[in-house]
């Protein structure tokens, strides 16, 4: 292994103003998050499916149940895929400060989806039921990703996370 | 001017010339935003080419700034991923704290 050189001398010797390599450095950092980023049709593969799926649900007949659990099934292998082809980065922010906290998220999302599917809607609304929940679910859920994700990026462009956050 | 990065521990401003050419910065810093990037994405975010990419990463390799492995995937061909080390990346955030210096120094 060879050793580089360490140097405090004048950084205008070796090419770059101080400034100009700063700028660079953002340049080159903002460039790879562009590059690397969570595609959005990545997020839609997932809520398609899962607004699909809960939709189906809303049915409440046992058929329903399982063909809503078949298609959140292939949601999940075909997100995972998809994720795996898209991949370019390791390492996200993994730290208790989030846009919001991701156990709320969860939480307030699985309590919609249980409400929803607890109603007793006469059978006469359906398939319209079933498809603005679907809609709805699809759309809250792209929104709560895409903001995540953003919130992400965001803070990997200002270098905003401690040493053991990056995992 | 860019936001300044909050370093993940107190860092000690050390300018390297090493780090400082130009290609070799920049490489840091994209790598400095992740565990490990895959090496088309770091082509595609620098614009600069295959060639002048592995050479350079060869020479940060040699100095033990980053690390290159490829990896197998469940399909398709292996890719090659590319990351910082623990001393490459104290090396490249001592060096933006050293260039914060010195612009505050000046």
């Amino acid at each position: 292994m060879s050793t580089p050189q360490h140097d405090s001398g004048d950084p205008q010797r070796a090419g770059l103003t101080p400034e100009g390599a700063l700028e660079q450095a953002h340049t080159a950092r903002t460039a790879a998050i562009r590059v690397t980023a969570r595609p959005w049709w990545v997020d839609l593969i997932f809520v398609v499916g899962l607004g699909a799926a809960v939709g189906t649900a809303t049915a409440r007949t046992a058929l329903t149940w399982v063909v809503a659990a078949v298609i959140f099934a292939i949601t999940i292998v075909a997100t995972a895929v998809a994720d795996r082809r898209s991949h370019h980065r390791h390492g996200r922010i993994l730290d208790l400060r989030p846009a919001v906290f991701p156990g709320l998220t969860y939480l307030i999302g699985y309590a919609v989806v249980f409400l929803v599917g607890q109603m007793p809607v006469p059978p006469s609304w359906q398939p319209w039921w079933g498809s603005g929940v679907a809609v709805v679910v699809a759309g809250l859920a792209f929104l709560s990703l895409r903001a995540d994700e953003l919130h992400q990026l965001r803070r990997l462009r200002r270098g905003d996370y401690g040493p053991y956050d990056l995992v | 001017m860019p936001e300044p990065h909050t370093p993940w521990e107190p860092v000690e401003p050390r300018f390297d010339e090493f780090i400082h050419s130009p290609n070799r910065l920049r490489i840091c810093a994209a790598l400095d935003t992740a565990t490990a990037l895959e090496f088309g994405a770091l082509e595609e975010s620098l614009g600069i080419s295959t060639s002048l990419l592995s050479k350079q990463l060869r020479l940060l390799a040699d100095a033990g700034y980053v690390r290159v492995e490829k990896r197998p995937q469940g399909f398709g061909r292996p890719r090659t991923w590319v990351r910082l080390t623990t001393e490459g990346r104290r090396a490249y955030r001592g060096h933006v704290a050293a260039l914060r210096d010195l612009i505050d120094g000046a």
